[in-house]
């Protein structure tokens, strides 16, 4: 430790921990809807891609229409607010659609097949998504697969501009991720323990069946929780304009998704205090792969890999993961 | 016309031919004994009356409606409820908030929690504790508070007394004597002594038939009418 | 079926429209050109070997795209300067003048090691974890990959594009002719002197020319072919041995395996293994011929693993002929939708009429360029969903099961082969 605070300076370490926890944020934005889908449905859900991706997009379109470039003061994150909540609720009717349509079909049937099954409605919606950007863009050219930067200049003038907070340098969207991310875990939070339908997931996701029978309507209570997810993943697309580590293109929600598998996964796979854990640990590796990365190693991977590295060997030293109880899914 | 009426109900598991065309009976304020050795169908064909599994053929109403094809949890609003073997409490769930899931929406919460405390008060000494932590005999209770708060008019009732202690056997059988008080039972229960005191007719079944069925007056627990069935 | 794989590329060139810009008529939408045909059969050996763990003992390896890019890597770093000196561990035991045969095997050894390692770990969770597990290395082997060759990705350059093929032990011996220049089937060691046999016999003699040439692409395509097949033999041989009764009965139901005193676990590994050297054997097929890969299309879950899984539900999960008609509807669907229709569209409309008629502020070209061309995913993913729900068997599966039993078994191969001779005749 005392090595790196010679080789870094506190000043880069506190900048890196802060990042962390935006990163911590973002992931969990990123997997909460999964590990709720997962803990009550037992469904892997892979489509979480395509509506990260689709939130991206659609948070675009609304950046567009109610926000402006580099909206400066307070005035900026009110049409935000307006934005996510557009995300939101166009996510949620997507996610609940699809539930609806097509995942309600398969359950009783093994787990494996609710995973090709999203898998193939992620590749489906990823590649409507792909259809749309370009018929918007008036497309010969193939748009949405080149990076498109501009919706990053809009919304709140200090996102991607470094705010000093008591001395440190710390991107704006870096503070909004700390505070969404939190909004999230008290809101899901809150919502699991003190709402009836918070209470019916937590039932529901530990014996369906008696759930069922104590005349709980698990497949309305299913159809929610999916949408709720989804809508999430929706907002969590919308963060990713701003991060500078990805690309706004069609692929964006499949390069999103695996972080969120392995958060959900090391945390546990259906517990959502693990996956707030879980997402804290990987926010803090992945800050650190970078600072090791720009600094010490020049290999450009390092973030990702250490994150890779978290999950195999947690799944090596726990295999349930940090909260996990018992195994889950069957084979 | 019964509170319950099951006619000729087939049910299988796979390929398994579990009932083999049962058809039982249960009036209102009846408790209903259904006996029979260990895999001849007892517990499915509670399944199939919630249609958790449901029968191939056959029918089932309850208040003179048919519940074949509805999901379990419309049966369940209808007034049927069950107290499953193993209890099945959800053990991360406070005994609480095991209640509460089990209120239909819309009923009166309070009124609820004072029946269930009334009946079982050392449910509301554990109130905020996970149900999981819970003794054998006090999740048992906590079963029944679950059937007695969901508004029903009959219980399905497997194997109350399994695992559990000899005084604690007679305090459930006690809590299941008040309960039946207010609506009607259909009772699996291994303890025959136990089912024969508590029930007033008892339905014998065998390789998925019912080989027998008569009053409880009738019999007791060594004859040799009930033996003949029951001893492995 | 075989038979068929063999002579499809001189079917190919009867059938083949002449020249460029000519028409494009349905046949030419129906089959696949040769060089598709190629890519048609690594692919299905990567589904096949795919299958062979996913199908049939009811583990999905997700990621099972790190076994194709580890043949990738090992072929490629045999060959490219940059990597042989870049003392990377196992591939510098490696030079650019290692027969290919030889850096196959390592591929396959290697991959075997791999899976060892992960089935090590994964193997006593339950099959959600596996897939996850999978999946996670692919994925990490991957960012690895993209640190050391970048994202663009590596390419062998040079005049000396050909390949020592070499058999272990006997050194560089150029026994079969793979991506060379032209050549000259009577100049080949053994295979010449055969052909020379047979054209001294009486009757037959006669009819064989004098000198058989082939163009690299048909010459590298029959090598492929016999790999290909010989590993398709040798997995249902596999697959018929007591061991792939074993793998069933663990797909079936693990717990009564178990139960019963097989040691699952060990099962279990030594057919991941099997399945990995297999999808390494694919890549490493698939980089000797290309000469050059990327990461993401190496290692990639969605880009590599995703198609194979496709086609390996279309055509039929479980059943070894399955993901090989799956991966060439699949693969035929993607080329034609990259290439082909829009031409045979206009073709069949009029090349005026796409321009001319106006559809929603922009004209017919615009539609399909934007509805069709290049979206070929978008349409073998739907039938993939329709698939999943409704034909859980794939094409062979449901095929088989309706035919019933086990003699349906090999009915359905039957008519799995007429399907494909059908292709055949109708070309003729």
């Amino acid at each position: 430790m005392t090595g790196l605070l010679l080789q870094f300076g506190p000043t880069a370490l506190l900048e890196t921990l802060i990042q962390g926890l935006g990163q911590a944020g973002l992931y969990v934005i990123l997997a909460s809807g999964l590990t709720l889908i997962f803990g009550l449905m037992g469904v892997l859900n892979f489509a979480h891609g395509a509506f990260i991706t689709i939130g991206t997009y659609l948070g675009a379109m609304g950046l567009f229409l109610l926000s402006s470039p580099n909206a400066a003061g307070v005035g900026g994150f009110l049409p935000l607010l307006g934005v996510f909540v557009l995300v939101f609720v166009g996510l949620m009717a997507l996610g609940s659609l699809v539930e609806f349509g097509l995942v309600r079909r398969l359950y009783g049937r093994p787990p494996i097949d609710q995973i090709l099954l999203t898998f193939g409605v992620a590749t489906v919606l990823q590649q409507l998504a792909e259809i749309f950007v370009n018929l918007f863009t008036g497309g010969t050219s193939n748009q949405a697969q080149t990076p498109w930067p501009e919706p990053a200049t809009y919304g709140p003038a200090v996102f991607g501009e470094n705010v000093t907070v008591a001395g440190l340098a710390i991107d704006g969207v870096v503070l909004m991720e700390i505070l969404v991310g939190a909004v999230v875990v008290a809101g899901v939070y809150l919502f699991l323990t003190r709402t009836r339908y918070g209470l019916y997931i937590r039932a529901g996701s530990e014996d369906d069946e008696m759930a069922e029978a104590l005349g709980i309507d698990i497949r309305r209570v299913f159809t929610v929780v999916f949408g709720i997810g989804s809508g999430l993943a929706g907002v969590a697309g919308t963060f990713l304009i701003w991060q500078s580590t990805y690309d706004v293109t069609v692929a964006i929600g499949a390069q999103a998704l695996l972080p969120a598998f392995i958060v959900v996964v090391v945390g546990g796979l259906g517990t959502f205090t693990g996956t707030v854990v879980a997402a804290a640990v990987a926010g803090f590796f992945f800050e650190f792969g970078v600072l090791l990365s720009t600094n010490v190693f020049d290999f450009v991977s390092l973030p990702q890999m250490l994150l890779f590295i978290l999950l195999v060997v947690t799944l090596i030293v726990r295999p349930t993961g940090i909260l996990g109880e018992e195994e889950v899914g069957g084979h | 016309m019964s509170l319950l009426e099951v006619r000729d109900v087939h049910t299988y598991y796979g390929e398994s031919h579990i009932l083999e065309g049962v058809s039982l009976d249960v009036d209102t304020d009846e408790v209903v004994a259904l006996l029979g050795r260990n895999g001849v169908g007892k517990t499915t064909t509670m399944r199939t009356i919630l249609q958790l599994t449901p029968p191939r053929k056959g029918r089932v109403r309850f208040r003179g409606e048919e519940m074949v094809g509805k999901r379990t949890s419309d049966v369940a609003k209808r007034g049927v409820g069950w107290i499953p073997e193993d209890r099945r409490m959800f053990g991360n769930l406070t005994v609480e908030e095991n209640i509460r899931a089990a209120v239909p929406s819309g009923s009166d919460m309070g009124a609820a929690f004072e029946t269930a405390f009334e009946t079982f008060p050392i449910l509301e000494e554990r109130r905020q504790q996970d149900a999981g932590t819970l003794s054998g005999g006090q999740q048992q209770m906590l079963a029944i508070a679950r059937g007695l708060v969901g508004d029903n008019e009959m219980l399905l009732v497997d194997e109350p007394s399994e695992g559990l202690a000899p005084q604690i056997v007679a305090d459930v059988g006690e809590a299941l004597a008040r309960v039946s008080n207010e609506v009607a039972v259909l009772l699996v229960e291994q303890n025959l002594r136990l089912a024969l005191n508590l029930a007033d007719r008892f339905y014998v079944l065998d390789h998925g038939q019912v080989v027998d069925e008569g009053d409880t007056a009738a019999v007791d627990p060594g004859s040799e009418r009930l033996t003949r069935h029951l001893s492995a | 079926m075989v038979l068929l794989l063999f002579i499809y590329p001189g079917v190919y060139s009867i059938v083949q429209p002449s020249g460029g810009g000519g028409t494009v008529g349905v046949l030419r939408l129906l089959l696949p050109q040769e060089s598709l045909m190629f890519e048609v059969l690594i692919l299905a050996l990567f589904a096949v070997s795919f299958d062979f763990i996913s199908g049939y003992t009811g583990y999905l390896s997700f990621g099972h795209s790190l076994f194709f890019g580890t043949g990738v890597m090992m072929v490629l770093g045999a060959r490219a300067d940059a990597f042989a000196g870049a003392g990377i561990p196992v591939l510098s035991a490696f030079g650019p003048q290692t027969p290919l045969l030889q850096v196959m095997l390592g591929a396959m050894v290697l991959a075997m090691l791999l899976a060892v390692l992960i089935g090590g770990v994964s193997f006593r969770l339950t099959g959600v974890y596996f897939a996850m597990i999978t999946l996670g290395v692919a994925e990490l082997a991957r960012f690895i990959v993209v640190g050391y060759i970048g994202e663009t990705g590596l390419q062998v350059t040079g005049s000396d594009l050909d390949w020592v093929i070499g058999l272990p032990g006997i050194g560089g011996v150029n026994l079969i002719p793979f991506r060379g220049s032209q050549v000259v089937l009577t100049d080949v060691p053994i295979l010449g002197s055969l052909i020379g046999l047979i054209s001294s016999l009486p009757v037959v003699g006669p009819y064989v020319p004098a000198e058989i040439q082939l163009i690299p692409l048909t010459s590298s395509y029959l090598v492929v072919g016999l790999v290909v097949v010989l590993s398709y033999f040798v997995m249902q041989r596999i697959l018929n041995s007591p061991f792939g009764r074993v793998m069933l009965a663990i797909r079936e139901n693990e717990e009564r395996a178990s139960a019963i005193g097989i040691n699952t676990y060990y099962y279990k590994n030594a057919a991941f293994a099997i399945s990995a050297a297999f999808g390494a054997l694919a890549g490493a097929l698939q980089a000797a011929w290309a000469h050059q890969a990327n990461a993401a299309g190496a290692f990639g879950v969605l880009e590599r693993a995703g198609p194979a899984l496709i086609a390996t539900i279309i055509g039929g999960i479980g059943t070894l002929a399955g993901p090989f008609y799956g991966t060439l509807f699949d693969e035929n669907l993607v080329e034609v939708f990259d290439r082909d229709i829009k031409p045979f569209l206009g073709d069949l409309l009029g090349a005026e009429t796409l321009q001319s008629t106006a559809v929603l502020g922009t004209n017919l070209n615009g539609v399909i360029d934007i509805w069709l061309t290049g979206q070929a995913q978008m349409y073998t993913g739907t039938v993939f969903i329709v698939f999943i729900l409704f034909v859980p068997g794939g094409l062979l599966g449901t095929l088989r099961l309706y035919a019933g039993g086990k003699l349906s078994h090999r009915f359905g191969d039957f008519l799995a082969g007429l399907v494909g001779r059908g292709r055949g005749v109708l070309g003729r």
